[in-house]
């Protein structure tokens, strides 16, 4: 077998010839001067094989040999490791890599799917409410530095809203988590969210858009949804493991971070509707079982979408619109929803 | 035998009239293949998904030598010598960190992220004159590996000092900046007891930085522009008939923001194409030197498709992707050899006292921190 000769002492290239000598034994000879050294092959090392790459023959005093791979190696080494012997098994057969291909982009779809929303939701009680409340305290107090000012809501109309609050959110498994806030939103404009606490808060912009207060409590019971299902845990819970994911699946490729964060935003606003979804179903069961009209909801979707559209060209910050994506699927679910509900729908607690 | 030919030796013993001495132009050959890099690659996903990550120094180490084996140059194949598990102990060190600041970032445990971050901060210049070390270290080429010696002061220059002296210019320095970090690259190289030299001046980087200025300001202009247009029609709209915007009004406005994020891609590959040819050109190594013709126009071509290819196959074009990189690169690269490629020397063993040995084997793992 040929190779190239490399002393590590200088850098010229010695043309050689490698041939099995005595048993155990290797003959390496120089081409130009006609000279042959003998080495043991147990003092020599070898690279490990790698696709058509050449393989490096290491002799004992640093000199370096590079050869085309070929049989002769298997068969006069040992192999220099047992794993990429085995990486190298499973890298040369073509339907192992068309079975882990398939295998991975289905496991990646089921994992994304199924596993990850199922892990999160299991995880997501296990997670200290001093995390909750901690998480909720530093997000409130930046919003309420950046986008929030104090209610205008007059004291009586305020009590008027937590006593209808109050009622609607009794009994609930987590009720004892829930209190609702009042802030005014320059910028906002009309809405509502939920705190991983239980906090809810919600603009005066979004009572003073409102025609009645079952519009109101409409929206609140979706915001009770979302902590009843432990949403903004989960929502976290899952984009970490999404981004664990994608840069398991693309690390190697260490390419352009832009070809791992597109699909890692589109898979969170996956989770983020899903989430939408499972409140939406919440507070119209809620409603029903409180005996308002789950169409409020309907028209409270319907009044906001209006609000934000409005604005949505010249205020294209208005981050909020994208998380709570009223659309006409979801109006139309609320107005159709029956007013009467067999109990065994009740929505199940987490 | 003419005059000419006959070389004197200078004062210094070398060889003087460099212009005696036959030019010969090196090109590098890619000969990795993107059927076989498939193979590896996706091997390498699956075991690393597996492992839960652990395979992933392996696989590092299986890419790396793949690239750097199937590149030949002048006759020999580059070697990447690192082992697995120098690579596994970075992952882990880069990871706990990773994920200690992503953890502390998520519940805003302040106490925890200020303090690491700013550590990481004020880390950073050390943590990639490491990285570059130990690359340099573990890359070798005719049997004989590179090394890099830049000091670590010079690293905190480049990396930390002068980007803030060129924060208080607007950042209008930066290519200043990006010219003293390739000088400390360059020249804290070496290869066979010759010192890789830099011979540029920051004046060329100049010009490319200052068209990409101004064509990120036509990115914002077109952004601005389409998205008035968008919300002048939805306001119509709603004026006109109060019903909802329709789509063309909605697609005009999330149009604008991709096109924007498209152009600012292609700007920013267009200034690193014509900052890594600078970077070649600049570069000496005795009395041999390097064209890069990296073209603009055509790296953009490339990482657009490679991209869209990446998204539009669930990443599964990921090794045909990094092939063709690879091979445009080698491609347009030269080594300029005046005189013979085979007069380099081995350094053989390195010196230092025995706590510094110690030390840093220690800290012989690559932090793997992509620039």
């Amino acid at each position: 077998m040929e190779g190239v000769l490399f002393t590590g002492r200088d850098s010229r290239p010695r043309p050689v010839l490698l041939a099995a000598g005595a048993p155990g034994h290797l003959v390496v000879t120089d081409l130009a001067t006609g000279e042959a050294t003998r080495h043991a092959m147990r003092d020599l090392t070898v690279s490990p094989r790698l696709g058509r790459a050449p393989r490096i023959v290491v002799l004992p005093d640093g000199g370096r040999i590079e050869c085309p791979d070929g049989p002769a190696f298997d068969a006069w080494f040992a192999t220099p490791s047992r794993i990429e012997a085995a990486a190298d098994w499973l890298e040369r057969r073509k339907w192992i890599a068309l079975g882990a291909a398939a295998l991975v982009a289905l496991g990646s779809v089921g994992f994304v799917r199924y596993g990850l929303p199922a892990t999160a939701k299991a995880l997501a009680p296990r997670i200290p409410a001093a995390v909750e409340s901690a998480m909720s305290r530093q997000a409130l107090a930046l919003m309420d530095r950046v986008e929030l000012q104090p209610t205008r809501l007059p004291a009586a109309r305020q009590a008027q809203l937590q006593a209808g609050f109050a009622t609607l959110v009794r009994d609930l498994p987590r009720q004892r988590d829930m209190r609702l806030s009042f802030r005014r939103a320059k910028r906002i404009g009309a809405n509502a969210f939920a705190l991983p606490d239980g906090h809810l808060v919600m603009t005066d912009q979004l009572v003073a858009l409102a025609r009645s207060d079952a519009e109101l409590l409409a929206v609140l019971a979706h915001e009770a949804g979302h902590h009843e299902h432990r949403h903004a845990l989960r929502q976290t819970l899952e984009s970490s493991g999404i981004v664990v994911l994608a840069s398991l699946l693309f690390g190697d490729a260490s390419g352009s971070s832009l070809t791992v964060s597109i699909p890692v935003v589109l898979l969170e606003t996956g989770f983020s509707r899903n989430h939408e979804r499972e409140a939406d179903a919440f507070a119209l069961d809620l409603l029903t079982r409180r005996g308002l009209p789950p169409a409020a909801f309907g028209d409270m979707l319907e009044r906001l979408e209006r609000a934000h559209l409005g604005k949505a060209g010249a205020d294209l910050e208005v981050g909020y619109l994208s998380t709570h994506p009223p659309t006409a699927a979801r109006i139309r679910a609320a107005r159709e929803f029956p007013a009467i509900r067999a109990p065994a729908r009740v929505p199940a607690a987490p | 035998m003419s005059v000419e030919s006959r070389v004197e030796p200078s004062f210094d013993g070398r060889a003087p009239a460099s212009a005696v001495l036959p030019e010969t132009r090196y090109r590098p050959q890619f000969h990795g293949q993107a059927g076989e890099y498939f193979g590896i690659w996706i091997v390498n996903v699956l075991l690393s998904v597996l492992t839960l990550g652990i395979y992933s120094a392996w696989a590092k180490v299986r890419t790396e030598r793949y690239f750097y084996g199937n590149t030949r140059l002048a006759g020999a194949s580059f070697e990447y010598l690192a082992q697995p598990v120098q690579i596994l102990k970075g992952r882990l060190v880069a990871y706990a960190v990773v994920i200690t600041l992503a953890v502390a970032a998520k519940f805003q445990f302040l106490w925890v992220l200020v303090p690491l971050y700013l550590l990481i901060v004020a880390l950073f210049p050390l943590v990639i004159r490491l990285g570059i070390a130990f690359r340099a270290r573990y890359s070798a080429w005719r049997g004989m590996r590179f090394r890099f010696d830049g000091s670590t002061a010079s690293a905190y220059g480049a990396y930390m000092g002068w980007p803030i002296v060129a924060m208080f210019t607007l950042n209008l320095l930066l290519p200043w900046v990006q010219s003293m970090q390739h000088r400390y690259l360059v020249a804290g190289h070496s290869f066979g007891g010759e010192r890789f030299r830099y011979t540029g001046e920051s004046g060329p980087y100049f010009p490319a930085f200052f068209i990409a200025l101004g064509l990120g300001v036509l990115a914002m202009i077109a952004l601005f522009g389409m998205i008035a247009v968008g919300a002048v029609f939805t306001g119509k709209q709603q004026a006109a008939a109060g019903a909802t915007p329709g789509i063309a009004s909605m697609a005009m406005i999330y149009g604008g923001i991709l096109v924007f994020y498209a152009m600012v891609f292609a700007i920013s590959i267009y200034l690193r194409t014509v900052w890594t040819n600078l970077l070649w050109n600049f570069t000496r190594l005795g009395e041999h030197r390097f064209e890069s013709t990296l073209k603009p126009i055509e790296m953009i071509a490339l990482y657009f498709s490679n991209g869209l290819a990446i998204l539009f196959s669930i990443g599964l074009a990921v090794p045909w992707a990094r092939v063709r990189v690879a091979r445009y690169r080698a491609e347009h690269l030269v080594l300029v050899a005046r005189g013979s490629l085979d007069d380099f020397i081995g350094q053989g063993a390195e010196k230092g006292s025995a706590t510094g040995a110690e030390l840093s084997q220690a800290l012989d793992f690559d932090l793997d921190v992509a620039l």
